[in-house]
């Protein structure tokens, strides 16, 4: 074991001993930490006036209470979250459930194995971020009415909201902000949702899919059917989900020195793999919202030549891991165009869930829906020696089957043990009986 | 009246008078010689209404000093009043002092010589660029502060001004004219700014600066005016002022955001440096003290202001170099530990 | 005294004259062009709105925000220049409006600005506060930059979801994302069935089955936000096609 670290740099021989790097990094966190002090101190205070309003009962606040068997995890600032672990409500991307299911797919299949309990509801919107942030076609006012909307059905259903997609994890930390610190959004907010029978519901803490998968890797991990010790993997961390609040996402001491946030590192570790460090670690991976569909060159060009290539040329990972809808795509599908123009870096984008679903021996196809993403998958599979043939056979059959008009195999999530809150007959949206 | 135990002190400034304070309460007798005829240097000849970063009045500061050396019984005033010669013997000084109205010639003997000869503000009627002296409604922040200390900003015909412009660096930091940095000016400029918005709260107000020097605690004004002020910031420098019969045309490039810009400001005040002034000239001649390149008096040792590098000469204040009034009331106190020591050692001709 | 008239008449009316940055030459003098009334009315729908104050606070010029900024990469924007020109818009509102063209619209909304100032500022919040306002006052530059994107706003506000699969059934739409998107494009609709989450089987026209209910109630919070009102200039045919499905459902205007 090195006691060492050496550079060459310029033609000159550096070393750092073992205490020179841990002071170094101890010295890093603690000025990350102070950066974003401000942004802290202003959340914080934005918690303790959440719960204020709950004392006065302006507000309901949906508790993690034990019935949601939370664990507890630090964020940037210290504070402890708690983490509902069973009885989630699937808050879903439209983005990701549109064109590339395997993503969600393999998180209810995990969630299936591990027999946890959730509900897959029809009675959830988008959280609208592609009008509000992606093209000034909302305002602040809309998105927090459709947030708490959204909200107050998981209350309802007496289900935990977990947020799938990054941008509606930090647009909801956005507006949970504002509804609680302005009393003019909030008033206004209240107005409309009361002419749809809804009230104001806000959940005490908000909570992202990966940092589910972070408090329960170990379980994943046991449940490890192939070996992906060879692996490297890269990981992406979407920007929506730390930097927009920098508060209020899961960071780990003993996951990357607490630096950086801990979930989608920390699974990729917990499964065995070679977690790779590359230089560009904090850039955007350039999706741009609009960008990634009425302006793609300067989502590609920015993709690829910040993000791909880079991470190809350092680290010859096999894989790059994200937890967003939008860094899935924009990563995966900026691929092909470069590689017409000659440029010879490419490597598979696929989400954390199924990344961590196939190690878990979930079906490629049926289960990972892998046929969905553009980027070559191939080789990865055969290094992790899941028989990829087979299985497309055995997908091309399944096909066949469903033309025939057999009846289609879904993921039923077990039997729950909470049951919903019971409300009163509804009127309809005009106010009538 | 011990020759031992009295020490000359050249200059009423902040300097001077922390100098003298502590001499007389050491129980020392001063010769205090200022050459204007009100005590406090430039701070009272200027009437600077408040001092940063606190914006503390003026008098709460130079006030009580100037009282307690008025009314203390060790220290003799000579008030327009320069010091003409002086002749080293073995431990003490002979002093001429000259007074400058009525012509008389007077004698001391002291122990021990504390130089605090402030400073005097850069002429800007030597920049030809701004139009100093010629464009009215172009002023100093020396002037200025006569003008907020009256509580009325306004223009040569009376108006008040709307659109009014700060420029930084004027008669510093420049080759043509003197190339060295004020230290205090970005900060006094911006607590003027301030101060005129209080006073005027519609007007609109530009700093153009080339650097914001506001150094230690004195960041906190750069922040306040932008947040709780709305002051505007260029950063660049101006070329060129014209007059066009109502207002000043200003020619200048803005480096970070609008590029080359031309504007019309009701009123342009200049952050005028701080040089050399005459007395110090007077003084380093007579007392035949070192003066660096650009002027100001020379320590043995650049770091060490008190060290004049003449036996028993000690100087103190923005005569050495551009400092704030907090600082050279320090310097005044340090300069004054020296000559007592100075005074004790030669009496007990001790090494 | 000499004769200024020619730099008197280049000043606009705020007594300013912008020598034009060469990157800017076209966005200065389209503002110059504007009526004084309408940049003071940008800038004071700025100022007054309920974000500003937790967004904006000092800017002392350090750059940090640029440095971390994607599109600064490859196109002129620079998050540190939309602070400034806020900054100095209650005085110069021509300064605002040079912005609000094509400039506004290179943001990524990635807030990674936000996330390193040291002042704490927001440019990329405010750069959204700017689209909504292009937006909602009906600027070409907000109706060239969201015309192709009018089916997405469509799609969103009357079912909820976005980047439905009936949207890659033609190959032209994302065809460069690669050539396996053809592959897809004709089996998506089988694909779809082979999907086992029980919400999406099968489900063509959205990303999920979303209950008839819940796209009411979607619509109907749009429009008593005023969500319709504020793009109805830069969008109109869009917000006619949407009170057309809103009518058919049963909801009533008023």
């Amino acid at each position: 074991m090195d006691n060492k670290l050496s550079i060459n740099f310029n033609d000159e021989e550096i070393s750092l001993t073992k205490e020179d790097q841990k002071l170094f990094q101890k010295l890093i966190e603690e000025r990350k930490a102070k950066l974003a002090k401000g942004t802290i101190e202003d959340y914080l205070r934005m918690l303790e006036k959440m719960k204020e309003l709950e004392k006065k009962e302006e507000i309901i606040l949906h508790h993690v209470h034990e019935e949601y068997q939370p664990r507890l995890v630090k964020t940037l600032s210290g504070r402890i979250k708690k983490i509902p672990t069973v009885e989630l409500w699937q808050h879903k991307s439209c983005g990701q459930c549109g064109h590339i299911p395997g993503y969600i797919s393999s998180l209810y299949w995990i969630m299936n194995e591990l027999n946890i309990p959730y509900v897959d509801d029809t009675n959830q919107t988008s959280c609208t971020a592609w009008n509000y942030y992606g093209s000034g076609t909302s305002n602040s006012i809309a998105i927090t009415a459709v947030f708490l909307r959204n909200m107050h059905v998981a209350y309802e259903k007496n289900a935990y909201p977990l947020i799938h997609c990054g941008t509606s994890f930090g647009d909801y930390k956005e507006c949970r902000y504002l509804v609680v610190m302005s009393d003019e959004i909030r008033n206004k907010v209240r107005a409309i949702l009361k002419k749809i029978d809804r009230d104001i519901v806000i959940p005490e803490e908000l909570v992202h899919y990966s940092e589910w998968l972070h408090v329960m890797r170990y379980e994943i991990a046991e449940r490890k059917k192939f070996n992906v010790s060879n692996i490297k993997v890269a990981v992406h961390a979407a920007c929506h989900t730390y930097k927009l609040m920098s508060e209020d996402y899961t960071y780990d001491d003993n996951i990357l020195n607490g630096i950086r946030p801990a979930p989608t590192s920390s699974i990729v570790l917990a499964l065995g793999a070679k977690l790779v460090d590359y230089s560009n670690w904090y850039d955007c991976c350039g999706f741009g919202f609009r960008h990634i569909l009425t302006e793609r060159e300067i989502s590609r060009s920015f993709a690829y030549f910040r993000k791909i290539k880079p991470i190809v040329e350092e680290t010859q990972a096999d894989v790059l891991i994200t937890h967003d809808t939008g860094c899935v795509t924009t990563l995966d599908k900026s691929q092909v165009v470069p590689l017409a123009h000659g440029y010879k870096e490419t490597i598979p984008v696929i989400a954390d869930s199924q990344f961590a679903a196939l190690a878990m021996g979930a079906h490629p196809f049926r289960i990972c829906q892998l046929h969905w993403h553009i980027a070559d998958w191939k080789n990865l599979l055969n290094k992790m020696e899941i028989d990829w043939q087979s299985a497309w056979d055995d997908y091309k059959k399944y096909i066949e089957e469903l033309k025939k008009g057999a009846k289609p195999f879904l993921l039923i999530p077990p039997p729950r043990k909470l049951q919903p809150r019971i409300r009163d007959e509804r009127k309809n949206l005009n106010g009538e009986e | 009246m011990e020759k031992n135990k009295s020490v000359l002190v050249i200059g009423a400034g902040p300097a001077g008078l922390q100098a003298s304070k502590d001499i007389a309460e050491f129980g020392y007798r001063v010769i205090l010689v200022e050459k204007n005829s009100e005590l406090g240097g430039a701070p009272i000849r200027w009437k600077y209404h408040t001092l940063a970063p606190d914006f503390v009045p003026t008098e709460k500061v130079l006030g009580p000093l100037i009282d307690f050396v008025k009314n203390n019984n060790l220290i003799t005033v000579y008030t327009d009043s320069i010091v003409e010669s002086y002749e080293q013997k073995e431990d003490f000084f002979n002093i001429k002092i000259l007074n400058l109205k009525s012509k008389g010639v007077y004698n001391e003997k002291v122990s021990a010589i504390i130089v605090a000869t402030g400073f005097e503000h850069f002429n800007a009627s030597v920049d030809p660029r701004y139009g100093y002296g010629i464009n009215p409604n172009v002023i100093g922040i020396n002037e200025l502060e006569v003008m907020i200390s009256n509580g009325k900003v306004l223009r040569h015909d009376g108006k008040i001004p709307k659109r009014i412009g700060f420029i930084f660096c004027v008669g510093s930091r420049d080759r043509s004219t003197n190339p060295w940095c004020c230290t205090v000016c970005c900060g006094v400029s911006i607590k003027q700014a301030i101060e005129i918005k209080k006073i005027i709260p519609d007007s609109q107000i530009y700093m153009i600066y080339m650097d914001i020097r506001t150094v230690g605690l004195w960041e906190k004004l750069y922040w306040q005016s932008m947040e709780n002020y709305h002051i505007n910031y260029i950063r660049g420098r101006v070329g060129e002022i014209y007059w066009t019969g109502e207002k000043l045309l200003v020619k200048g490039e803005d480096t970070l955001v609008r590029g080359p810009f031309e504007a019309l400001f009701d009123m342009i005040v200049l952050a005028v440096g701080m040089e050399p002034g005459e007395g110090t000239k007077q003084i380093a001649k007579v007392l035949g003290l070192k003066v660096n390149e650009y002027g100001f008096l020379s320590p043995r040792i650049p770091n060490i202001h008190y060290d004049s590098g003449k036996d028993g000469i000690f100087l103190a204040g923005a005569c050495v170099a551009p400092m704030s009034v907090e600082e050279a009331i320090g310097e005044g106190s340090a300069a004054a530990l020296q000559a007592i020591k100075y005074s004790m050692r030669k009496a007990k001709k001790m090494p | 005294m000499m004769d200024y008239e020619y730099y008197l008449a280049r000043l606009n009316e705020d007594g300013w004259y912008y020598g034009g940055l060469p990157g800017l030459q076209w966005e200065t003098e389209q503002a110059r062009k504007q009526n004084r009334e309408f940049l003071k009315k940008i800038v004071d729908e700025l100022y007054n709105d309920e974000r500003f104050h937790e967004f904006y606070y000092a800017c002392i010029n350090c750059g940090n925000c640029t440095s971390v900024c994607p599109p600064f990469r490859f196109v002129d924007f620079e998050p540190r220049i939309v602070v400034q020109k806020i900054m100095h818009a209650k005085d110069e509102p021509e300064l605002l409006y040079q912005m609000m063209d094509q400039y506004i619209w290179a943001c990524f909304q990635c807030y990674s600005c936000w996330d390193i100032c040291p002042a704490h500022n927001n440019p990329g919040g405010l750069v959204l506060i700017l689209k909504e306002i292009a937006v909602k006052n009906g600027l070409d530059s907000s109706k060239k930059a969201l015309e192709p994107y009018s089916k997405i706003v469509y799609k969103i506000m009357t079912t909820g979801t976005q980047i439905t699969p009936d949207m890659h059934t033609t190959i032209a739409l994302f065809r460069d994302w690669g050539p396996h998107k053809a592959e897809l494009a004709k089996n998506i609709r089988i694909d779809r069935k082979a999907v086992p989450v029980p919400s999406m089987n099968g489900v063509m026209d959205k990303s999920w089955k979303v209950d008839e209910r819940t796209m009411k109630e979607l619509m109907y919070i749009h429009k008593e936000a005023g969500v319709w009102d504020s793009i109805k200039k830069t969008l109109k045919d869009v917000v006619d096609m949407i009170e057309e499905t809103a009518k058919e459902k049963g909801i009533k205007n008023g």
